[in-house]
């Protein structure tokens, strides 16, 4: 999306690889990508509500007819490990792998945690990540000082990895729908959020 | 207090953990997966044990093992998956042994799907296994209610020696909020077990946890004895809430995340000029009777609202006796009802 609103006009394609959990898959936002003329990649069976972790795509084939492909691979080393299946497609392509890091989850909450889940992301995805997106907030509950207090832990935990910090523009375009309205998960989703700032 | 951002399924499991539970035995199934996955990392790192069992039926007789030695275990898993575990729950109940199982509901009958559901209240609160037993069943709606449930719930079961449930769904499990943990108690403020089978070195009686009673009388001792535990559990552990239900003339009642819906709907139709309450058990068993009926103290009808066809409907009308008309609005298939609907139905019941 912040490539199109830099006026990227070039094909662009998300393919979502996440399949280890069948529930908010990219395909839930095809509407979405499609009106910023988005391509999207997905296995024929997202948003089928069927529990299969199939993946019917071929990464290579998506790459030769785009300008950009971005992929989405899960939030851990258990989402990276499908990674791992197109890492020699990959390699040979030529990527950035980012890391994007809260330090508000239970699991990362320090610099020390994050860097180790980026070693196993990495050993199990089989791929070099290339940068740390600093994505720290507390759903519905973040404020300016939550996302100024995490500037510290998201700067340790790229000197502990040795990976660039990636300075990002962010507009959320998509709520959750349990904080869309109050009390709010039963009218369709994909609604355009307000825009948070940078 | 510190606050994480974490899934209903993670929140859970680490307050399991902080709760003293050491030792998990589950098999994965969608939309319970994050409680298996989280337990698989955490547990090895506090000292405990994860074990991803062969089936639902091998991991539930894993919990009654462990459960014996008068150690905190829990298993979890969904709908068709616990259908799987009524064997095992009853005899852990006939034995007598505290343990945490976790129903995160999908669809059903059978494999059904794996959108969130309530269709699996008369099953937790009537039918988790065979014989004479109650399962006392705890209902979060919030993500933080995952948590602090959770240590109440191995409370409760060490408290009565029982198997104890949280009933939870597809959405509160996925759901992702902030959430705070309360302090971890040391082990030891947890109390000791003089019944547990963990090795009795010679130096006591020798404890047998057993749920076969060959003589009669014997076996009904044994129940009624339990079914005395139960009457305990009613009285000091039934509980709910409720919002502007003074002077409502409409209550609405639902459990778990429906209850949230309905708090909106509630809204809407107060906001319409329809004097509205709502009613939430936080406990499915022991039902919250006498809280509903102080809920309805002036009201003229209440709705009860889940995902399902029907079900908590039969424990409102038990709690009430009959003495107030009570209506149904629910959706099925994986579909959560909109507040819209509910105020609609709301509306119709203004309507003479």
């Amino acid at each position: 999306m912040n490539l199109r609103r830099r006026g990227e006009t070039g094909v662009i394609t998300v393919a979502d690889l996440d399949i280890v959990n069948p529930y908010f898959r990219a395909a839930d936002l095809r509407k979405l990508f499609a009106d910023n003329g988005i391509r999207l990649a997905v296995s024929d069976y997202a948003g089928s509500g069927l529990d299969v972790p199939a993946l019917n795509i071929s990464v290579k084939g998506i790459a030769d007819n785009t300008d950009y492909l971005i992929i989405d691979a899960g939030g851990d080393d258990e989402g990276a490990k499908v990674i791992g299946r197109f890492a020699a497609d990959i390699g040979e392509i030529g990527y950035d792998m980012y890391c994007v890091v809260n330090c508000y989850r239970y699991l990362t909450r320090t610099a020390p945690l994050t860097a180790a889940l980026t070693r196993d992301i990495e050993a199990a995805s089989g791929l070099k990540c290339t940068g740390i997106v600093n994505n720290s907030n507390l759903g519905a509950e973040t404020t300016k000082a939550h996302v100024a207090a995490s500037i510290p832990y998201a700067r340790e935990t790229a000197r502990l990895t040795g990976l660039p910090l990636i300075p990002f523009e962010m507009k959320v375009y998509v709520k959750p729908i349990w904080e869309t309205r109050r009390f709010p998960f039963s009218e369709p989703t994909g609604e355009v959020a307000d825009e948070m700032g940078s | 207090m510190e606050r994480s951002l974490m899934k209903g399924n993670e929140a859970l499991a680490e307050a399991a953990i902080r709760a003293g539970c050491a030792h998990y035995f589950g098999y994965p199934i969608t939309p319970q997966n994050e409680i298996t996955a989280y337990m698989s990392k955490r547990l090895p790192k506090v000292g405990g044990v994860f074990i991803q069992a062969e089936s639902e039926i091998g991991a539930i007789n894993m919990v009654y093992g462990c459960a014996a030695t008068g150690t905190r275990c829990m298993t979890s898993s969904s709908s068709p998956g616990i259908s799987l575990k009524t064997e095992g729950i009853s005899y852990l109940a006939g034995a007598d042994l505290p343990c945490v199982i976790v129903n995160v509901q999908r669809g059903g009958p059978g494999l059904g799907s794996i959108q969130p559901s309530q269709a699996d209240y008369w099953q937790a609160t009537r039918a988790l296994g065979h014989g004479d037993l109650r399962i006392p069943v705890f209902a979060p709606s919030t993500v933080q209610e995952m948590a602090d449930m959770t240590g109440k719930a191995f409370d409760l079961a060490d408290e009565y020696r029982t198997p104890v449930m949280i009933l939870a769904d597809g959405l509160l499990g996925q759901m992702m909020e902030p959430v705070s943990f309360p302090e971890e108690k040391a082990p030891a403020a947890r109390g000791e077990k003089a019944w547990a089978a963990n090795g009795h070195g010679n130096a006591r009686p020798k404890n047998i946890v057993n749920s076969l009673y060959l003589q009669p009388e014997k076996l009904e001792q044994n129940i009624k004895e339990r079914f005395v535990r139960y009457g305990e559990i009613e009285k000091k552990y039934a509980d709910a809430v409720s919002d502007n239900a003074d002077g409502a003339d409409i209550i609405v009642a639902a459990y778990g995340s429906t209850a949230r819906i309905a708090r909106s709907a509630a809204d809407m139709a107060r906001a319409a000029g329809i004097k509205t309450g709502t009613f939430r058990p936080l406990t499915l068993y022991p039902f919250p009777e006498k809280a509903l009926r102080e809920a309805c103290a002036s009201a003229k009808k209440v709705l009860v609202t889940e995902m399902s066809m029907g079900q908590m409907v039969d424990d409102v009308k038990l709690a009430l006796e009959c003495k107030l008309p009570v209506e149904f609005f629910g959706r099925t298939g994986g579909f959560v009802p909109a507040p819209s609907e509910i105020f609609e139905k709301i509306k119709s019941m203004t309507e003479v």
